[in-house]
């Protein structure tokens, strides 16, 4: 994932699977939740990452890689010369690939960025899916989140009578 | 590494939003309704995060798909965060007492008595109600009918600005001058209500009219008005390519006059 290089101070993540990834400190700190680790100086030489998964993790890093801000020598050289409309463009197209993925891996992914607290993260997430749902009929929604009607008809007659306006 | 400055083509709801919550308060409770055989719904951390970016109209229809739902989209955390299309108007009762009229039915987040200004004032005179912010008069002490605030305030976000009182340096002299603020009138820009002006014609028969901007949160002086200053304006006024557009009611006749910032 990340090599090291020279000057640039590497954090080591674990997840609960055992699995360990290197990543620059300045990566690891596009979560809000490790800055304030690193900033505390909780973090020696390894954070552990409960709840998330080596494979969502992977995910997670491979997203703040991108989108870490531009720092250092060849970060500036290249911003230099690509105008920030066409970095924003290039970001879109490559979030827009990125959360191609099923449903129960962007719930994963929704959870983890809501736990490190990574806004960006978290609002293209839950974003993707309210895009989807936002226009959908109830029904719709229910099979799309696997969610299950436990309303009794007369239930939810009165529930729906009471919000009708919403429907309008 | 590939470096990349920011990325602003994500849309946002709210900037300003807190740190979002730990996942899962209750989900002890939901694993006990639903059997585990159940194929992937959705765990109620990522529900709550997509549930708290949703508009309130769609919460209030959300509360239909399930009873885990209606929990989480009557949850006040929730309800604050959402944005709310409010139709309806503010009008005064018989006893004198204000009241919000709700056009889009169901019950709006909005309280007519605004609380939010009650502990600093006595007395509130709504004078002008456009779209998303009130222009208002407000007084401290009933008794002390003279001493009175110009506020402008969002009663849905609760957030009010007191415009300051009128004073400049006269670019002539350089000597502080100061006016009464009498007949302000409140104008923004309907896609972002929170850029606001307020422009405030003079009693005194000078060249000028002074505008106040949220951007510098200070009154300046706009000049080259000539017999055009006189106050006989109409509070219909439209922000529209960043320029003001007013009814102007003069002598030889109505005109829509347009200021530009």
């Amino acid at each position: 994932m990340a090599t090291r290089e020279a000057g640039k101070k590497m954090i080591m993540l674990k997840s609960p699977d055992g699995m360990e990834f290197e990543v620059e400190e300045a990566v690891a700190m596009e979560s809000q939740t490790i800055r304030k680790m690193i900033e505390d100086d909780c973090a020696d030489t390894a954070i552990l990452i409960p709840n998330i998964n080596s494979k969502i993790l992977s995910r997670v890093i491979e997203y703040c890689n991108k989108h870490v801000p531009t720092t250092g020598a060849t970060g500036a050289a290249a911003s230099d010369t690509v105008a920030p409309a066409a970095l924003a463009e290039d970001l879109k197209i490559w979030d827009a690939e990125f959360i191609k993925v099923n449903r129960a891996t962007r719930f994963d992914l929704i959870q983890a960025a809501s736990y490190l607290n990574i806004k960006g993260l978290l609002d293209l997430t839950s974003q993707t899916t309210i895009d989807t749902i936002s226009d959908n009929s109830l029904e719709e929604i229910r099979s799309f989140l696997s969610t299950k009607n436990d309303y009794l008809p007369e239930e939810e007659q009165t529930i729906r009578r009471e919000n009708q306006w919403a429907f309008q | 590494m590939a470096a990349r400055g920011r990325s602003r083509a994500i849309r946002r709801r709210d900037d300003s939003r807190p740190a979002p919550p730990f996942p899962a308060v209750a989900s002890q409770k939901r694993r006990q309704m639903q059997p585990a055989a159940e194929v992937v719904s959705v765990p109620e951390g990522p529900l709550v995060e997509i549930l708290a970016r949703l508009p309130y109209r769609s919460l209030c229809r959300f509360k239909c798909v399930s009873k885990q739902w209606r929990v989480l989209c009557s949850d006040p955390s929730i309800v604050k965060r959402a944005t709310q299309t409010l139709s309806g108007f503010f009008q005064y009762g018989p006893a004198g007492s204000l009241g919000f009229s709700n056009l889009s039915g169901g019950r709006p987040l909005v309280d007519a008595s605004l609380p939010f200004l009650r502990p600093r004032y006595q007395r509130i005179n709504i004078e002008q109600c456009s779209t998303s912010l009130l222009l208002c008069k407000c007084w401290k002490l009933e008794s002390e009918k003279d001493k009175f605030d110009f506020i402008v305030c969002n009663p849905m976000t609760e957030q009010w600005t007191v415009l300051p009182p009128i004073e400049w340096l006269d670019q002539d002299n350089g000597e502080p001058e100061s006016f009464e603020l009498n007949y302000p009138f409140l104008v923004f820009d309907l896609s972002v209500p929170s850029r606001f002006v307020v422009f405030a014609p003079l009693w005194e028969s000078i060249d000028v009219v002074p505008i106040y901007s949220w951007e510098t949160g200070q009154w300046t002086p706009s000049t080259g008005w000539g017999h055009r200053r006189n106050r006989a304006v109409s509070a219909e006024c439209v922000f529209l390519n960043g320029m003001i557009h007013f009814l102007h009611l003069l002598f030889h006749g109505t005109f829509i006059t347009i200021l530009d910032l």
